[in-house]
């Protein structure tokens, strides 16, 4: 039984030592210790939705119709009462200007001593913090420094300097010679500044040392009382002007085009325009007039109705639109120009047009009765940090660039990929890196979406995308990617597209980096 | 003769000291069965279950132990040196599920002095316990997916290294044994006071990439307390059936450490497209308490003579830790004595936490009132397919 014991511990000894000589020690694929994988991080890089509400900046609509006939095409959108032609803009808000409630005023005056060289400091409150003033803002923001020689005898060596609250930056320097009874005025201007402070910090130097007598001086500051600020938070002001008019750009394509026409079976077109107003405490926004100038210069007011504010006419023809708002506050109010003010525009009316209306950089033709359609180029957003990562870990074969189609339109699409770092040229002098008709996508009957994946391996042999993305980054330049699609039916010429049949486009880069290998 | 005892104790205390440091084990016959079986005899029940304590043969124990374990519930030793395919990966996944990678390191080193029905023991134990989040470990092994939101909760680690001294009593109650028409019926109960550190580490956040959006915020906080003390009981049962059937239950560790001027510090970051912005919060004094709940274990087992020579055990345990995470354990095992100085054992048990089976194996060297046990697990070690590692040591003098 001894024996059997004995066996017993050497057979767990050798199954041990067999498991750690085994592969406990190295791992066979890598040659390393530990394991080993490939793992794939993938980077979103561009997105788009296609509709041909796009052509004039539309996001919704009832429908699209293309019709095209002898190498020609003609668009018509059309906006209904329970689907209209919907544009969305955004603008950021302007700087306002505003009288001040603080009466800022500091006096004070000092002894200079006779055969004394000295500096003193002291902190003087300023009531303007979280405040940041506009830029280029001239007769505002500014904050005058009066120095008068009021001692009875002349002053040869007198400074003064002015410190933010933080003591991060010098606001004002001057040094000053004073003959008896003269004052020296001196501005801070503070446009474009930021403050994040409750005082200012003022130092003063003087050498009266070849002086047997004392002098005196007084300083003087006042001001900001105008001011034209960018952004502020619990504040009290008054505006400089009550009716402050906002002025905003009306950039809808439609308006380059002309007069909208009353849709089928109605008398009269309608456009609405509704303001989606940023919240800021104790301030509104009260828009009391919106204005349209026709194309014969013809102002044509808007009637507001709802909080919306609207207009009817058998024609619609855009011009310059003026919005004017009462800009109303109470005390503890904020406001922040770097937000923006929406404006939504509802357009019931039909439009037609052709590609030679339009002014855009996107790109159509006719080829063979098919609409050949160019994207917008997209901008890879990929950045140096980014590039620096990926070159910091082993890069697998396996690493690619990925693209997505996915139709919705009602009629079948063939496709081409392209790659370069030149916005307007980027489908001549750019690469084109799908092999031939990589992208084919059938149309959709039922609004699904059919959809085309194709990957491209970034060290593939003569693609070398990587290096490309890579070298554009390194020099400063942007990369764009950029798809051209060609749609058409040989048996078909007329097609009629709802807002909601897209092709969209997606790209991403997959990184797959290899773990411990 | 007595030198030799002598000498053979001295060496034995040295190797336990250095041993204990570095192998994972239970006592070593507990570590040989697999599991601390509720209705194992003896000094090794001080922390299995205190009313099998005086359950035995000697009336004088005198017994040094290490052990130190560690185990996770993903990643087998199958995996340490290997390139993971998909495949292992999915598995990994699945293992991990919904609790994240949970790691977990235990370690004990006591001397136990049993007289009669009173049981002296103090150590040092250690305890830490931790998760990574699911999908934490599954952007590390498989990657991103664009537009998905990636959790950093789950992911912390409770841990505490403390001195754990006490007393133990068991006792008889003849008069309950004899209503219940039983063979015995005992009692038992340890006290302890603790004494040492505490830490925990809790993150949280969650993070998104997608087309148009790239944003994240998420935050680590560590609490810790270089002074923590606190008071822990364990209460158990023996119920002796007959000459060969005995049952056991258990409630241990049923006491926390409180930290004396705890510490807090914690670190937030917020993503928004490219701004990433950080904001640390320095170590300072913590308002509130820091308390480390010990390990909660419910155990319930029976134990069967199935000759004179052979024992077999089974027992359920539901463990609760700090960090949150519950475990079921099932265990059997056998101990057999083909000769008396030298038994063999062998168990298997599955537990739900580490989501797996263990097998383990051990021996003891018994010479004269020297008893020497060591068991180890999981066998499937030597096979390159456990997921932790146990071993075992312990020196017995009885007499």
């Amino acid at each position: 039984m001894k024996k059997l014991s004995l066996v017993f511990v050497l057979m767990i000894f050798v199954l041990i030592m067999t498991g750690c000589s085994n592969s406990m020690l190295e791992n066979s694929e890598t040659g390393k210790l530990g394991p080993a994988w490939d793992t794939t991080m993938r980077l979103p890089i561009v997105e788009s939705n296609n509709n041909f509400g796009a052509l004039v900046g539309a996001s919704k609509f009832q429908d699209f119709d293309l019709e095209i006939n002898n190498g020609s095409a003609e668009f018509t959108i059309k906006g209904t009462s329970s689907n209209p032609i919907e544009f969305e803009r955004e603008t950021k808000l302007p700087a306002i200007k505003l009288n001040s409630d603080n009466n800022f005023t500091f006096e004070s005056q000092f002894v200079l001593e006779a055969e004394t060289s000295k500096t003193d400091n002291l902190s003087i409150p300023f009531p303007f913090n979280n405040i940041t003033f506009a830029d280029n803002a001239p007769g505002s923001n500014e904050l005058s420094i009066v120095t008068e020689n009021i001692g009875t005898n002349s002053i040869d060596d007198f400074s003064l300097l002015v410190y933010d609250g933080n003591n991060d930056q010098l606001l004002f320097k001057k040094d000053y010679k004073l003959n008896l009874n003269e004052s020296v005025t001196g501005i801070i201007d503070f446009d474009g500044k930021k403050i994040d402070y409750n005082n200012l910090n003022l130092e003063i130097y003087y050498d009266q040392t070849g002086s047997s007598e004392d002098s005196a001086v007084q300083i003087s500051i006042s001001g900001l009382n105008e001011l034209k600020i960018v952004k502020a938070e619990n504040i009290s002001a008054n505006f400089s002007d009550a009716n402050d008019k906002i002025d905003l750009n009306y950039d809808i394509n439609l308006a380059n085009l002309g007069e909208v026409s009353a849709p089928a079976g109605t008398d009269k077109a309608e456009m609405s325009i509704e303001f989606i107003t940023p919240d800021f405490d104790n301030f509104n926004f009260d828009f009391t007039s919106v204005q349209l100038e026709d194309s014969d210069g013809n102002i044509q007011s808007f009637e507001e109705k709802n909080g919306k504010f609207e207009y009817k006419s058998s024609t619609i023809q855009f011009g310059q639109l003026e919005v004017t708002s009462d800009l109303k506050v109470n005390d503890d109010f904020s406001y922040d120009a770097n937000k923006t003010i929406g404006i939504k525009t509802e357009i019931i009316g039909d439009k037609t047009f052709n590609t030679n209306d339009l002014d855009l950089d996107t790109d159509f033709e006719i080829q063979d009765n098919n609409l050949v359609y160019k994207t917008k180029p997209l901008k890879i957003e990929i950045t140096k940090a980014q590039i620096d990562n990926i070159n910091s870990y082993i890069l697998s074969q396996e690493s690619y660039l990925k693209t997505e189609v996915l139709n919705s339109l009602p009629l079948g699409i063939q496709g081409d990929i392209y790659f370069g770092t030149s916005k307007n040229n980027l489908y001549d002098q750019g690469t084109k890196i799908n092999d031939k008709s990589a992208i084919k996508i059938e149309g959709s009957e039922d609004g699904s979406e059919n959809s085309t994946e194709n990957k491209f391996y970034l060290d593939e042999e003569g693609k070398g995308l990587l290096t490309k993305i890579e070298e554009a980054v390194e020099e400063g330049n942007d990369m764009f990617i950029g798809f051209v699609f060609k749609l058409g039916d040989k048996d078909q010429n007329v097609f009629s597209f709802s807002d909601d049949q897209i092709i969209k486009t997606k790209a991403h880069l997959g990184i797959t980096v290899k773990v411990n290998q | 003769m007595k030198k030799m005892i002598k000498s053979t104790v001295l060496l034995t205390l040295v190797t336990i000291i250095f041993f204990s440091g570095i192998v994972t084990a239970n006592s070593g016959q507990a570590s040989g069965l697999g599991h601390d079986f509720t209705t194992i005899e003896g000094a090794a029940a001080i922390f299995s279950n205190p009313a099998f304590v005086n359950q035995r043969e000697n009336r004088y124990i005198l017994e040094l132990d290490g052990q130190l374990s560690f185990w996770n519930n993903g990643l087998s030793s199958s995996y340490f040196n290997k390139y993971l395919k998909n495949k292992d990966k999915n598995n990994i996944l699945d293992n991990i599920e919904d609790n994240g990678l949970v790691l977990n390191a235990d370690g004990k080193q006591n001397l136990k002095i049993a007289v009669g029905s009173v049981g002296f023991f103090g150590g040092l134990k250690e305890n830490a316990q931790g998760s990574i989040s699911a999908d934490i470990i599954e952007v590390i092994l498989e990657g991103n997916e664009i537009g998905r939101e990636y959790k950093l909760d789950g992911t912390d680690l409770s841990a505490g290294v403390y001195a754990d001294t006490g007393l133990n009593f068991s006792y008889p109650i003849e008069r309950a044994a004899e209503r219940m028409d039983i063979s015995d019926f005992k009692i038992g109960a340890n006290l302890h006071y603790l004494y040492g550190g505490i830490v925990k580490i809790n993150g949280k956040g969650k993070t998104t990439l997608d087309y148009n959006t790239q944003q994240g915020e998420g935050y680590i906080e560590m609490k810790y307390a270089e002074e923590a003390v606190g008071y822990a009981f364990d209460l158990g049962a023996l119920f002796e059936i007959n000459d060969k059937t005995t049952v056991g239950a258990s409630v241990m560790n049923l006491g926390y450490l409180k930290g004396k001027d705890p510490r807090y510090s914690k670190m937030e970051v917020v993503i928004d497209g490219s701004e990433v912005t950080t904001k640390e919060i320095e170590d300072q004094k913590m308002q509130g308490e820091l308390v480390y709940k010990l390990p909660r274990k419910f155990k319930v087992g029976t134990s069967y003579k199935y000759r004179s020579n052979m024992d077999l055990f089974a027992d359920y345990t539901l463990t609760n830790y700090d960090s949150g995470n519950n475990d079921h354990k099932l265990a059997g095992a056998v101990e057999y004595k083909p000769i008396k100085r030298f038994p063999l054992r062998f168990g298997v048990n599955y537990s739900t936490l580490q989501n797996s089976l263990s097998f383990s194996g051990g021996m003891g060297f018994y010479l004269g009132p020297v008893h020497l046990d060591l068991g180890f697990s999981d066998l499937k070690t030597l096979f390159q397919n456990a997921k932790g590692l146990e071993a075992g040591l312990s020196v017995s003098l009885l007499f």
